[in-house]
């Protein structure tokens, strides 16, 4: 009886501390205002595997930077080094301060053409990756309402599992997706997308399994996502039942690298500036 | 001989307990007995096709392809709304199927446009937005229409029939335990009765049954919209299939968990499927489905039924002739239980040990039922002719077995032999059929040595001896000893008419064999008339064909098959394919990136050809991955772009044709891919282009591009060059341009050039022809590929295991005689029965395949029998007369008889082949029963011709 007590004392306290005063809201508002620097260049690996575990590796470099501090908006640059066939392709997405969908072109070297690409349909694969245009672009956090689940451990982080859905459900690439931010650094290592047809069936799992410090900011070193075959049912080996997966690896970053704006002009989709002086 | 059975006749009992024992415990194993009819399981899994045909497997995807057909024959054709909603509900049910790979449909197959921004790729239409108005009708016929690869493929050319193909996937399938599976089913039931309970749509609380679960719902739910309910949340689609039941006014939902479905075979779940969702989703469509695997899983259905239609007959037949040969209950009841016994011990024995049969080997029960009751008789004949002798019960049995066992062994050995001989075939089930019809007469034997004087031992004398063994051989039928005698005269008489006559047979049957036909056609293995072959007729009627052969062109580097060089020789091999015989379409990644340039090209019909640069594939490739699948196109090359795989579909799976495709598709191929000459004698054909590009990607990788430039400047400066330029010039020209340094120019020239090769990573096709001399392997694959190769083995495996057994029954049977000349005077029949055989098959054509091909080591083994009978007859005869004329006529009267009740109960049992769900196995059944017609007859004339003509030493010896 007394145990009883104990175990009922020790849960009640441990959940007023976890729900103390959070929301779902409260979370991603936090994950979302979290500093992760004026402007950011990336060089990563791209390794897209698929259900026959043969890969395909891309090289890519990605500039990225808040543009409009007043709006919230960023743009981002995306330039292909590997592999050679489509090296010097280009990527540019600017924000609108309208709020509408991003406007996003794509330069295509041996077109020679810089087209706008229709960011209409989110689910779309992101250039063949996992990731969809929706997993790529910046979530805005109102669009959604936003329930706190509990907390859970994933791997070694303690986290708060949060459930968020689009209020719009016409403009939703998921039915819902569960994310699960960690306490400590306010980054979402984990979240389960579901399928917008069933919304038991899981679609998609992304994964971050390396957290880094990097100039002062928490930077997934390894990010995996998952595309679950439809037999996937939820609580099972991820590896064992994926249609496919993409995984990112930083090979280098650098924050605050105080480039210029003119970066994410069509200009610079044709004849890109290099990128070696801030980065080996 | 007489210490084992006086050893079996002290323990009677404990020998008959063991024996039904045994029969019980196998008879437990017989329900594991499964059909396999996988053709690439008939070949070795080291043979390096099937290697291949695994690797095209692993690299591909499955390319065992399931077409269901719709066909509507009238002037309404399949472009309309009922239709094409029914061909989107069924693509979607069978797209959530955990076995399905890929569908195609007009419904579902991805289309690639363009349209302002690029090229748009999706469906004709998007799910649920099929629209009735006769214009939206018309433009998704145009939009279906302007699709070169939809045609033929999922759309027939005249509008009238559309398919659903749906590639499978063997891999995806999880296995799971009764257990688990059923807590699935609960779970997954819950969720559905969720649904439509949030829907509103039921009457009541679903109702809970033994393993099924019903929903009632409310009236006024139309069939239509209950379809398009379960369709949208995918109720069809779970590995339970679930049902709709019309229940007067209103419907009942069932999910029924069925453990047996869960166990079946992908392809058989496939067939269960199929059936059931094109009656759930019901349309006024003509249906029809066909493709390999199906093909496979009727096999097994119609094997089922072999087994139970031919099993009783050839019971019926052997009991026949028993009771006409002894009249009595044992005389019936022995041969018969150890016949059955021994059939069960075998066929246990192969579920025991996971034994498939396949299409020849389901005659296994037959056979050995038919065969194996002849030692019975034997057994049975001895019993009855010396039980009315004043001796002791069991002094008597075991006298009998002194008699009759060792021709019982030797007549056994001699047929375990013929089957044995199978076993020379590479291919696993012909060994396997050969091996376990071997063992089956090897129990039949022990079972006539053993069980049935064990039993024999413990029964009274029959009270009643019928007459005829009474009283000796001679009174009973008289008039057939008559004819036997006269028989026996006429032989004796004619032996020169007969040694003409069947020199004459022989030679005839020669020429028939030249006639003959070696095919095997998975399809013309069913009857006319069978579901399957219609089916399979109809589909390929209007669509490229049921039957896939798959040319893989195997890459030297990665990324070859962006190279618009190769893809055109792809392009040129299809073009090629087309014109043969039977082939109905290809597919390649060519058709692919030729529709994705006319695409971006603002749909130009123009530009449906392959573009200019590797550069424009790849990233044309790229920007599909964007807007389409990425996976979209792994059937037809690999995710390396090293290997294509041209998709050939054939509308009739003969070997016949087949060959011919093959060979000269092969050969093309090969041809266009791997004879590009020498490196020495064509320069390599290197643009300005592609060193420019070469030398900006090297740029890029931070080398002195300036240098580089320069030299290019300079070359293309060169009048002589403009476009085609050879290696020795470049580093010519770097050198000069080095200061006449040789060697700096060779290093310019390989930075600029020979650096980015060996990486192979940006080499262009040119380069590597130049570089290599040779670009691509080339193979021929697939399923039809794999028929050739089983009918290169069915051919190889007759003339081994006919010399094997031949040989192997020389020596057994001169070792019984110790005389090599009566070892070779033995065959003599059988060769002449085989030499008939296959001339009949020629002059009817008759197929060799793989049942006809066991029928020259069935007739060597079961035939050599009635040589050998004779043989002995007839020297022990000959020894006490010196005569060859009453040796003749009294081994007539003798084993002459003997011999002739043995063909006419072998031939009987043999002939229920004939009721068999297969042509070949009829062909072979009524085939061995003329060659035991012949190889008896020929034992009863041909043998004692030759003796009287030869006059062997060995007749003399005692």
């Amino acid at each position: 009886m007394k145990k009883t007590m104990i175990l009922v004392v020790a849960f009640m306290v441990s959940a007023a501390s976890v729900f103390a005063g959070m929301t779902g809201y409260d979370v991603m508002k936090k994950a979302d205002e979290r500093y992760t620097g004026d402007d950011g260049l990336t060089k990563m690996q791209m390794v897209i595997v698929n259900s026959r575990k043969q890969e395909r590796n891309r090289e890519i470099v990605i500039w990225r930077k808040k543009v409009d501090k007043a709006n919230d908006l960023s743009n981002t640059f995306l330039y292909f080094i590997k592999p050679a066939d489509v090296k010097d392709t280009t990527f540019l997405v600017q924000e609108r301060a309208d709020g509408g969908d991003d406007d996003q072109w794509i330069y295509l070297p041996a077109t020679r053409k810089v087209r706008m690409i229709s960011s209409s349909e989110k689910d779309k694969s992101f250039m063949g990756t996992d990731f969809s245009y929706d997993d790529m672009s910046d979530r805005n956090i109102d669009e959604y309402d936003w329930e706190l689940l509990g907390s859970e451990q994933v791997g070694d982080y303690d986290c708060y599992q949060v459930k968020g859905s689009k209020k719009d459900k016409n403009d939703a690439a998921y039915d819902h997706t569960v994310f699960w931010v960690t306490k400590e650094h306010w980054v979402p290592v984990k979240a389960v997308m579901y399928d917008i047809k069933s919304p038991d069936k899981v679609a998609k799992v992304m994964l971050i399994n390396d957290l880094k410090l990097i100039q002062n900011i928490w930077t997934p070193n390894e990010s995996i996502m998952y595309t679950m075959k439809p037999i996937y049912r939820e609580g099972r080996d991820l590896e064992k039942s994926f249609s496919s997966k993409t995984i990112l690896t930083v090979e280098e970053i650098k924050y605050n690298v105080g480039f210029s704006n003119d970066i994410f002009s069509q200009r610079n989709m044709k004849r890109p500036a290099s990128y070696t002086e801030y980065l080996k | 001989m007489r210490k084992m059975t006086e050893f079996i006749l002290k323990r009677p009992i404990a020998v008959i307990g063991a024996t039904i024992l045994i029969t019980l415990f196998m008879g437990i194993f017989i329900k594991d007995v499964w059909f396999d009819n996988d053709v690439s399981h008939l070949i070795p899994d080291k043979n390096s096709d099937n290697v291949f045909h695994q690797e095209i497997k692993d690299t591909f995807g499955s390319q065992g392809m399931i077409f269901i057909e719709f066909l509507r024959d009238d002037e309404t054709g399949i472009f309309n709304y009922d239709t094409l909603k029914r061909i989107e509900r069924i693509s979607h049910v069978f797209e959530g199927m955990e076995y399905a790979d890929d569908v195609l449909s007009v419904a579902v197959s991805n289309n690639i446009v363009g349209d302002e921004v690029g090229m748009s790729v999706g469906p004709v239409w998007e799910e649920g937005t099929l629209d009735a108005s006769p214009g939206s009708i018309s433009r998704i016929k145009d939009d279906v229409y302007s699709n070169p690869l939809y045609i033929k493929s999922i759309v027939s050319e005249d509008g009238k029939a559309a398919s659903i193909i749906i590639k499978l996937d063997e891999k995806n399938i999880e296995n799971t335990d009764d257990d688990t599976a059923y807590e699935d089913y609960l779970s997954d039931t819950d969720y559905y009765a969720g649904l439509f309970s949030g829907a509103g749509l039921l009457a009541s609380d679903p109702v809970t049954g033994k393993n099924s679960v019903t929903l009632k719902l409310r009236e006024g739910v139309s069939q239509d919209s209950l379809i398009t309910f379960m369709c949208d949340n995918a109720v069809y689609s779970n590995k339970f299939f679930t049902r709709t039941e019309k229940n007067g006014d209103s419907y009942d939902v069932v999910f029924s968990f069925d453990k047996k479905y869960l166990h079946l075979l992908i392809e058989d779940k496939v067939v269960e499927d199929i059936k059931k969702i094109l009656n759930e989703i019901p349309g006024r469509e003509e249906t029809y489905y066909s493709g390999e695997k199906i093909v496979n899983s009727l096999l097994g259905h119609y094997m089922m039924d072999d087994v139970t239609k031919m099993v009783p007959l050839v019971v019926l037949v052997v009991l026949l002739f028993l009771f006409i040969a002894f009249r009595t209950v044992r005389g019936v009841a022995f041969p018969l239980l150890s016949v059955l016994f021994s059939t069960v011990w075998v066929m246990g024995l192969m579920g025991l040990l996971n034994v498939p049969l396949n299409q020849a080997s389901v005659a296994l029960p037959v056979l050995l039922i038919g065969v194996g009751s002849a030692y019975g008789i034997h057994v049975m004949n001895s019993y009855y002719e010396h039980i009315g002798e004043d001796l002791e019960r069991r002094q008597i049995i075991i006298k009998i077995m002194e008699i009759v066992g060792i021709a019982v062994l030797m007549a056994g050995v001699t047929t375990i032999i013929g089957f044995l001989s199978l076993t020379s075939s590479p291919m696993i089930p012909m060994k396997n059929f050969g091996l376990f019809t071997a063992t089956g007469i090897l129990f039949a034997l022990l079972m006539n040595i053993i069980f049935v004087p064990a039993v024999l031992t413990l029964m009274p004398k029959p009270k009643k001896i019928r007459e005829e063994y009474a009283a000796g051989d001679e009174d009973g039928h008289r008039g057939f000893n008559k004819f036997l005698s006269a028989f026996g005269k006429g032989v004796y008489k004619a032996r020169a008419w007969i040694m003409v006559c069947s020199l004459l047979a022989a030679a005839v049957a020669v020429w028939g064999i030249t006639k003959m036909v070696i095919d095997t056609n998975t399809i013309e293995a069913f009857k006319k008339t069978s579901m399957v072959r219609i089916a399979d007729d109809k589909i390929n009627d209007r669509f490229g064909g049921t039957s896939s052969l798959n040319i893989v062109i195997d890459g030297l580097t990665a990324d070859m098959m962006k190279e618009p060089e190769v893809l055109r020789k792809i392009e040129k091999i299809q073009r090629y394919a087309e014109q043969q015989d039977y082939v109905g379409k290809t597919v390649s990644f060519v058709d692919y990136v030729k529709l994705m340039n006319k695409a971006m090209n603002n749909n130009d019909p123009a530009f449906y050809v392959v573009p200019d640069t590797r550069e424009l594939v790849a990233q044309y490739l790229f920007l599909y991955s964007s807007s389409g699948d990425p996976d979209d196109f792994k059937d037809v090359v690999d995710y390396n772009y090293q290997k294509a795989n041209i998709l050939i579909q054939i509308t009739k799976p003969s070997t016949m044709y087949i060959k011919d495709i093959v060979e000269n598709v092969e050969g093309y191929a090969k041809q266009l891919f791997e004879d590009t000459g020498d490196f020495s004698n064509a320069p390599p054909r290197v643009t300005l282009d592609r060193i420019h590009s070469s030398a900006y990607r090297f740029d890029v990788e931070s080398y002195d591009i300036g240098i580089v430039e320069d030299g290019l400047k300079a070359l293309s400066a060169l009048p002589e060059i403009k476009g085609n330029v050879d290696m020795n010039e470049i580093v010519n020209d770097y050198s000069e341009l080095a200061g006449e340094d040789r060697a700096s120019g060779e290093e310019l020239a390989s930075f600029s050039l020979i650096e980015p090769l060996n990486d192979l990573d940006g080499i262009s096709y040119g380069e590597l022809e130049g570089f290599a001399g040779k670009s691509a392997a080339v193979r021929a694959g697939g399923t039809s590929k794999l028929y050739l190769v089983v009918n290169k083995m069915i051919i190889d495996t007759q003339i081994k295991s006919i010399i094997m057994a031949v040989i192997l029954v020389i020596i057994v049977v001169a070792m019984m005689f110790r005389s090599l000349a009566a070892g070779s005077m033995s065959v003599l029949p059988l060769v002449l029965t085989i030499l008939v055989n296959f001339g009949i098959m020629g002059f009817t054509g008759t197929k060799l395949d793989l049942a006809t091909a066991m029928i020259a080591s069935v007739s060597i083994g079961i035939g050599v029998d009635y040589a050998i009978h004779f043989l002995t007859r007839y020297r022990r005869i000959f020894a006490e007369t010196g005569d060859y004329s009453v040796a003749v006529e009294k081994t007539m009267l003798t084993s002459g008889r003997a011999i002739i009740y043995n063909m006419a109960s072998v031939t009987a049992g043999f002939l229920v082949l004939c009721f068999s769900n297969f042509p070949p196995l009829q062909s072979a059944g009524w085939l061995i029963a003329v060659t035991m017609i012949v190889s008896s007859l020929g034992a009863l004339t041909v043998l004692p011709t030759f003796l009287g003509i030869v006059k062997p030493g060995f007749l003399k010896k005692k």
